[in-house]
């Protein structure tokens, strides 16, 4: 993944699509100038200035329903590049849970159950762990309860790409320690506006084992990517 | 749940959320199928009811939890027997 924003953007704007993504996943409401303004200690002018020309160049756009702006998938993906670029040494709080969890586990298959729980649990997103050609999967509830999906067609396009998740990532094997695939860049249920973050682990029982989370592209991509990638790398440790 | 929502149509949604999720577990494939059955056919045989649209989506996310569950349990059920198959 490459690892900064576009040199189209500048750094305020790098900031203020920051600031977008991480106020929607919290609040799932399109965002608006006088709250930027509010943040960056500018005038509501030059943030709805700054939001044209982001909103030009892709990164947010403005639904039909709302005066404010949401991010694109393509505002999300430079967003994830830049999260995977960072650093982190300290383990959070969270981290440090989920590691507790999986050490007191037991048996591998309690492991692995308790990983993908815990990931539902703190996440609020759809978990899944497949080993082999085997699926676990947890917290359907969770992700048909976002409301991004309180309507038909997009639930639809969500239980097709999860009915076709574990022969996909059979046939694809994707590689990387952690791969996030946004609304659009997944193989299956491309409108279904969803984001699909995996982690490959080894495990004795297969090559080719994963675990991760299913949940809306509005989601804390910083906080799911790091659980996510600990996840992995502790079920390695541990099975 | 709101009480606005008849029981029966309640019990019916959910028998169908467990039916569908037995249909899964019948598939030896996996669990294939099981949520775009859910997520396909439930909505319709709601509007065939009768069911006004907000009420669809209430006791779609019910239907949804009890599935949920029952397909957890058998994932589980499913990947427990495969890794002490293996050990």
């Amino acid at each position: 993944m490459p690892a900064c924003y576009a040199y189209d953007m500048t750094p305020r704007q790098k900031q203020i699509l920051t600031a977008i993504i991480e106020q929607y996943a919290e609040v799932a409401v399109p965002v608006g100038s006088s709250l930027l303004a509010k943040v960056f200690s500018v005038s509501s002018a030059t943030i709805r200035a700054e939001m044209a020309e982001l909103e030009a160049m892709g990164y947010i756009r403005q639904p039909h329903t709302s005066a404010g702006r949401i991010p694109t998938d393509k505002g999300y993906r430079m967003y994830v590049n830049e999260v995977a670029a960072t650093e982190e040494n300290i383990p959070s709080r969270t981290e440090r849970a989920l590691t507790a969890r999986l050490q007191d586990s037991g048996l591998p298959e309690r492991a692995i159950r308790n990983a993908v729980d815990t990931l539902v649990e703190l996440t609020h997103n759809l978990g899944l762990a497949t080993i082999g050609n085997q699926l676990y999967i947890s917290g359907l509830s969770n992700l048909f309860g976002q409301p991004e999906f309180h309507g038909g067609a997009q639930v639809q396009q969500v239980a097709a790409l999860l009915d076709n998740l574990e022969p996909w990532l059979r046939e694809a094997a994707p590689n990387q320690p952690l791969s996030v695939y946004i609304g659009s860049e997944n193989p299956i249920g491309r409108s279904a506006d969803v984001s699909l973050i995996i982690s490959r682990f080894r495990s004795p029982f297969s090559d080719h084992s994963y675990i991760g989370t299913l949940g809306p592209t509005r989601q804390s991509y910083r906080d799911v990517m790091t659980l996510v990638a600990h996840a992995g790398k502790t079920l390695e440790e541990v099975l | 749940m709101s009480s606005l929502i008849p029981e029966l149509v309640i019990e019916s949604v959910n028998r169908m959320a467990l039916d569908l999720f037995r249909a899964a577990e019948l598939n030896e494939r996996g669990l294939s199928g099981s949520a775009t059955m859910l997520a396909t056919s439930m909505p319709v045989e709601l509007r065939r009811m009768g069911v006004d649209e907000p009420s669809i989506q209430q006791v779609f996310l019910n239907a949804s939890t009890i599935h949920d569950t029952a397909l957890r349990d058998l994932s589980d059920r499913r990947l427990t027997r495969f890794i002490q198959g293996a050990i």
